[in-house]
C-alpha cells in the first residue's frame, strides 16, 4: 500500500490502489478510513469563517425546491417516495424538443399564410390593372377597327380616284405624312394627314393645291385630333383645273389665301 | 474541557475511524442523529448542521479557494449534496462532520482546477466575512469548537515543519506526489515518506491531546 491520501496519488498509483480496494481488502480500507479521519482534522485548525446569513437562506431555498426527490435510507429501507408531479425522463428529453418543433411550425405556417395574404393582395392589384389594361386595349381596338374601316373607304374610294397624292414630312415634323385623292364622283379631294403636331390655340393648318402653272389654291383650314390625325373633304373653284402638288402650311386659325407659314407636308400627283 | 452532558452513542463506527481519535463530547443532538432526520428529509436538521458546521466548512473552502465568494458557493454546494446524498453516508467510514470536510475540500479542489487558468485573489479580499468569528449561540458548543481547535493546532505545531508543509500541500493544495516534490524540489520517494510519517505523527498527536496539549485536571 503505498499510501493514504488516495488523491495524492500520481494516476498510476491511484488506478492500482482503487483496484486493490476493489479486491475488498479490509486491512487497506481500514487504513485508508483512518487516513481520511486523521486528515479531516486539518481543518479545524484553521480560524472558522461566518458564512453570510443569505448563504444559509439559499441553501434552504435549494433544499425546499429538492423536497420532492425520492431518497433511500442508508439503512437500505427505501423511504416513502413522495407524491410528485415529476414528468419520466423520456417525457423530460422529448418534450422540450417536441415543443421547439411545434413552435416552429407554428410560426412557420403563420409565416407561410401571412405571405399568402399578401401574394394574394398583389394579385389581385395585378389582375385589377390587368382588366383595366384590357379594357383601354378593347378601347384601343374599337379605335383601330374603326380607322381600318375609315382606311378600307379611303382605299375605295383611291382605287376610283384620277388623282393621287402622297405628302411627305418636312423638316419640322419628319413623321407627319398625308394622302389626297380625288373623288371624281363627288367632285372633291379627299385628305387625310397623320401624325401631326398639335399647334396653339390660334393656329390652324392649311390644305394647298398647286396648278401646273404655279397658282396656289387655297382648300381647307384644319386642326389634327389628339392623334395628330385629320380627315376632310373639299371641293375646289371650277376655273381652278387640274392639280400638280399639294402641301399643308401652318397660318392663322382664320386662315389666309397665300401661304405664310412653314411647310410641314408637300408632295406631288401621280 | 470537556462538557458535563453524558455522551451520546453514535452508530457503531469501524476500527480506525475518527472514533478513535480525540473524544470530542457532543452536546445535544449528535451529527449522526442530525444525519438520520436529514434522511428523512427534514430541513431543520440540515439547518442544525450548518449551523454546527459552515463555519469550518467555509473555512476550509476558502484555505483552498482563497475566493471569499466561490468558497462561500461551494459550501452551499456541499450542504446541498449532503441533503441529496445524506443516504450514502457509511457510518463505518468516520463521523459526518469528517464526511462534510471530504465532501468540501473535493469541491473546492475540484472547483481549483476548473478555473486552474485564473488566478486566485488574495485571501483577504473580504476581510468582512473572514474576520468575523463564529458566533456560536451555544457556549458549550463553543468551547467545544475551541477545543477541538486546540488540540489539532497544537498537533501540527508538534508535527515536524517538513512533514507539516507536505501534508499541507496534498490536503489544502490537493497536489499530487509529483507535484509536491517539483514544488519543495524533493524526491517523489522523500515526498511519500513525508506524507506517510507526517499522518502517523498527526494521528498520534491527535489521538491522545491530552498527554501533549494540556494535562489533565482532574487526574
Amino acid at each position: 500500500m503505498p499510501l493514504l491520501l488516495v488523491d495524492a496519488l500520481d494516476p498510476p498509483d491511484a488506478t492500482a490502489l482503487h483496484a486493490h480496494l476493489a479486491t475488498g481488502c479490509a486491512r487497506c480500507a481500514a487504513y485508508l478510513a483512518e487516513a481520511d479521519a486523521t486528515l479531516a482534522h486539518l481543518p479545524f485548525s484553521l480560524d472558522p469563517v461566518t458564512p453570510r446569513p443569505e448563504a444559509r437562506t439559499a441553501l434552504l431555498v435549494r433544499i425546499e425546491a429538492e423536497a420532492d426527490r425520492p431518497v433511500v435510507s442508508h439503512k437500505g429501507a427505501p423511504a416513502p417516495k413522495p407524491r410528485t408531479l415529476r414528468m419520466p425522463a423520456w417525457v423530460r428529453y422529448v418534450l422540450p424538443p417536441a415543443v421547439a418543433a411545434c413552435l416552429t411550425f407554428v410560426v412557420t405556417a403563420w409565416h407561410m399564410v401571412d405571405s399568402m395574404k399578401t401574394q394574394r393582395t398583389e394579385f389581385a392589384r395585378l389582375i385589377g390593372g390587368r382588366e383595366d389594361h384590357i379594357k383601354v386595349l378593347h378601347s384601343e381596338n374599337a379605335t383601330l377597327a374603326a380607322r381600318m374601316k375609315r382606311a378600307d373607304d379611303d382605299v375605295s374610294h383611291a382605287l376610283g380616284a384620277r388623282k393621287f397624292i402622297v405628302l411627305e414630312g418636312q423638316a419640322g415634323q419628319p413623321r407627319a405624312f398625308a394622302r389626297a385623292w380625288f373623288d371624281p364622283k363627288r367632285g372633291a379631294w379627299h385628305f387625310r394627314a397623320f401624325n401631326l403636331q398639335p399647334l396653339g390655340p390660334k393656329e390652324a393648318y392649311e390644305l394647298w393645291f398647286v396648278t401646273p402653272y404655279g397658282r396656289i389654291v387655297p382648300a381647307s383650314t384644319f386642326r389634327p385630333d389628339e392623334r395628330g390625325e385629320a380627315y376632310l373633304v373639299t371641293t375646289l373653284p371650277a376655273d381652278v383645273g387640274p392639280v400638280a402638288a399639294a402641301r399643308v402650311t401652318d397660318e392663322p386659325s382664320v386662315g389666309t389665301f397665300q401661304p405664310t407659314g412653314a411647310i410641314h407636308l408637300a408632295g406631288k400627283a401621280e | 474541557m470537556h462538557s458535563s452532558n453524558p455522551p451520546q452513542s453514535p452508530p457503531a463506527r469501524a476500527p480506525g475511524s475518527s472514533g478513535d481519535v480525540a473524544p470530542i463530547t457532543v452536546v445535544g443532538e449528535d451529527d449522526f442523529a442530525l444525519l438520520e432526520r436529514i434522511v428523512r428529509r427534514e430541513s431543520a436538521a440540515l439547518g442544525a448542521l450548518y449551523d454546527r458546521h459552515s463555519p469550518v466548512v467555509l473555512a476550509l473552502c476558502l484555505r483552498i479557494l482563497k475566493d471569499p465568494g466561490l468558497a462561500e458557493d461551494v459550501m452551499v454546494d456541499v450542504f446541498q449534496e449532503l441533503w441529496a446524498k445524506a443516504d450514502r453516508f457509511n457510518a463505518g467510514r468516520g463521523t459526518p462532520a469528517a464526511y462534510l470536510l471530504t465532501l468540501a475540500r473535493s469541491r473546492s479542489l475540484d472547483r481549483l482546477r476548473s478555473r486552474a487558468a485564473r488566478p486566485a485573489g488574495p485571501i483577504h479580499d473580504n476581510t468582512e466575512a473572514q474576520s468575523q468569528p463564529h458566533p456560536a449561540p451555544d457556549p458549550v458548543q463553543s468551547a467545544i469548537a475551541d477545543e477541538r481547535k486546540a488540540i489539532v493546532v497544537h498537533a501540527l505545531e508538534q508535527l515536524d515543519p517538513k512533514y507539516r508543509e507536505v501534508l499541507e500541500c496534498a490536503y489544502f493544495d490537493g497536489l499530487s506526489h509529483t507535484e509536491i516534490a517539483a514544488k519543495l524540489s524533493k524526491p517523489v520517494g522523500t515526498v511519500k515518506t513525508y506524507l506517510r510519517r507526517g499522518l502517523i505523527q498527526l494521528r498520534d498527536f491527535v489521538r491522545n491531546p491530552d498527554e501533549e496539549v494540556r494535562p489533565r485536571s482532574d487526574g
